[in-house]
């Protein structure tokens, strides 16, 4: 990376981005030792050399089972959701120029919950209702696109917002209509309980599902790095500068659109991470989305490994992880909006 | 250098009848209007920001409307009116942003870059400033940021819309005596102003615009009389000279 400031900045961004990254591997291992069958943290370490090809010696069998079945999927999936989440929410609040908005401002968590309330209303797969949910996501964001390039002479960023407010409650609607259809004693407590969040069903394969859409998505974002910052200075702006905004928004929207809709296609709806997660990352290191994405990316890994392994060992029953990030979402929202500086961190 | 032929400007309809003008090199061009006259629209569309109605607008020949956007960002270096921005980026990288057009879309500022936004900075003798975050600046230390930003763009001319609007006295005869130098040092500029006094005072040309066309276009002393400022603004308005300059003043301000 080219330096853009002077070396305090870029030292700060190395600093942060390291001791996020050390934390986010040490938590992976704790969290990968918590659970109903406790491992010991060297059998962890162990297994994971083998697995390597560093060390020859196997495993016992049920830890490597656990390790590779169930926990690893799941600590892996909440690091990818988490990041992706972070990284679509500060897309978007770079691109509408507001720090208040967050990846489901134009409908794709909506949509995504309608597809999957449909998929599971018809009593389809698991893999069929996680499809529903992320063509359900990418429908809806393309439905508001549509209607919002439709209409001109209107500030564009505004227009998209309030076509995401008005589809996104047409698909609320339609949602809440399922929810009436849905048999109350089996499929409406597992619509409710997907539109919470969870990454209690999440295995491997639909981590392989999800990984390369999310690498995908995550391309643009990388190279349009220096592009994005022009963009949030508002459109007429852009412009002056030399960058077309009606085409690299699209290609911004599609992205974002993309890896969240993978991300909540496994997990659900998870809130408040794409909205808070930037603003820590912004605090940290500024604006400049060169290494504001890395950072606030790590940041939701991080924060979603720990509320994820507190979901479920904190009860018998798993805890939904949509519930957590709000009680842990509104309350650090509140300390930013008192720490805030004069403007918007 | 421009020239606008047969232009006509607006947004859905006309604004006003079809309009000429020609606008030449190294010179410090200003616009006069007032409120609602159509200046801005007609800025805007001399830069390529906004469609004509009908007639055209070439720089060195070429159509300004079928620029592409890094090309027109080569063209004209634009000063919007001071707006509040939401993120606080720091006054190297609001400068930084002026590199755009010369920067690959995947890639980002080189070091050589970043040079050129320093002598930018040092040029207006904001350099100190460099590491502190544009969103609490003063309104005149932001506009000097948006005119080295502009400076560092390396575009042939300098376009302002209104560059001294919301600053106090002092700080409005600091940016204009700034930008009175680059004219001097052979940057062409086109300035939009609400203040007959900046043309009378700094102006090589002036161009005047009333109902969405040009009214007339020439040498300040010889357009900006007071018939015509009165005529223009619809006030009594009175040119006079104090010392070697011109002022303008309202002329039996009433009182009720």
């Amino acid at each position: 990376m080219v330096e853009i400031l002077g070396k305090t900045n870029q030292s700060q961004t190395v600093l942060s981005g390291g001791l996020l990254a050390i934390c986010l591997i040490l938590l992976s291992v704790i969290a990968s030792g918590i659970g109903q069958y406790p491992i010991d943290y060297s059998d962890i370490i162990h297994a994971l050399l083998h697995y390597f090809g560093i060390e020859e010696e196997a495993p016992d069998q049920t830890i490597r089972l656990v390790l590779s079945e169930v926990r690893l999927p799941r600590v892996l999936a909440s690091v990818l959701v988490g990041a992706v989440l972070a990284a679509a929410g500060c897309v978007f609040q770079g691109m509408f120029r507001n720090p208040l908005v967050s990846p489901d401002i134009l409908g794709v968590s909506t949509g995504a919950g309608l597809g999957a309330a449909a998929g599971i209303l018809l009593s389809l797969s698991i893999i069929s209702i996680q499809l529903m949910a992320f063509l359900g996501g990418l429908i809806t964001v393309g439905a508001v696109y549509l209607v919002a390039s439709s209409i001109r002479q209107h500030e564009p960023t505004l227009i998209l917002v309030l076509a995401g407010i008005v589809i996104g409650s047409l698909a609320g609607a339609c949602l809440s209509l399922v929810k009436i259809l849905a048999d109350p004693y089996d499929q409406l407590p597992a619509i409710t309980f997907w539109l919470l969040g969870s990454f209690a069903a999440v295995d491997k394969i639909d981590l392989l599902g999800a990984l390369p859409l999310c690498i995908l998505a995550l391309i643009p974002m990388v190279l349009l790095r220096w592009r994005i910052n022009v963009l949030s200075l508002g459109d007429e702006e852009a412009r002056a500068l030399g960058v077309n905004p009606d085409k690299i928004r699209l290609f911004l929207i599609f992205a974002a659109t993309l890896m969240t809709a993978a991300g909540v296609a496994i997990a659900g709806v998870i809130g408040w991470v794409g909205l808070v997660v930037p603003h820590i990352a912004r605090l940290l290191v500024g604006p400049n989305f060169n290494r504001l994405l890395p950072i606030a990316m790590l940041i939701g890994a991080n924060f979603l490994l720990i509320v994820d392994t507190i979901a479920r060992t904190l009860t018998q029953t798993e805890t939904p992880i949509g519930i957590l990030t709000a009680f842990v979402g509104a309350p650090v929202f509140v300390w930013l909006l008192f720490h805030a500086r004069r403007s918007w961190m | 250098m421009i020239s606008a032929r047969n232009l006509q400007i607006g947004y859905q309809k006309p604004l006003g009848d079809h309009l000429h003008l020609e606008l030449s090199a190294g010179q410090f061009h200003m616009i006069l209007g007032p409120n609602g006259s159509g200046k801005s629209t007609l800025f805007k569309t001399l830069i390529g920001l906004i469609r004509p109605m009908s007639g055209q607008v070439l720089v060195n020949q070429l159509d300004v409307h079928r620029l592409a956007a890094t090309a027109r960002a080569k063209t004209f270096a634009y000063v919007p009116q001071s707006q509040q921005q939401v993120f606080p980026y720091t006054v190297g990288e609001m400068v930084l942003m002026g590199r755009t057009s010369h920067i690959k879309p995947f890639s980002v500022p080189s070091h050589s870059d970043i040079e050129l936004c320093d002598q930018a900075m040092a040029s207006l003798d904001i350099l100190g400033l460099k590491n502190q975050e544009f969103t609490k600046l003063s309104g005149g230390q932001r506009q000097l940021t948006i005119l080295a930003r502009a400076l560092a763009q390396d575009a042939q001319i300098l376009v302002l819309d209104e560059p001294t609007a919301s600053l106090d006295f002092g700080n409005e005869i600091r940016v204009l005596e700034r930008i009175r130098h680059l004219a001097d040092q052979g940057w062409t500029i086109i300035l939009s102003t609400h203040n007959p006094d900046h043309a009378l005072q700094l102006a090589d040309t002036v161009t005047t615009v009333s109902h969405g066309t040009v009214k007339d276009h020439g040498l300040p002393h010889q357009i900006l009389t007071s018939a015509h400022l009165s005529d223009l603004y619809q006030a009594n308005v009175e040119v006079v000279s104090i010392g070697q300059t011109k002022t303008c003043i309202a002329a039996q301000l009433n009182r009720a």
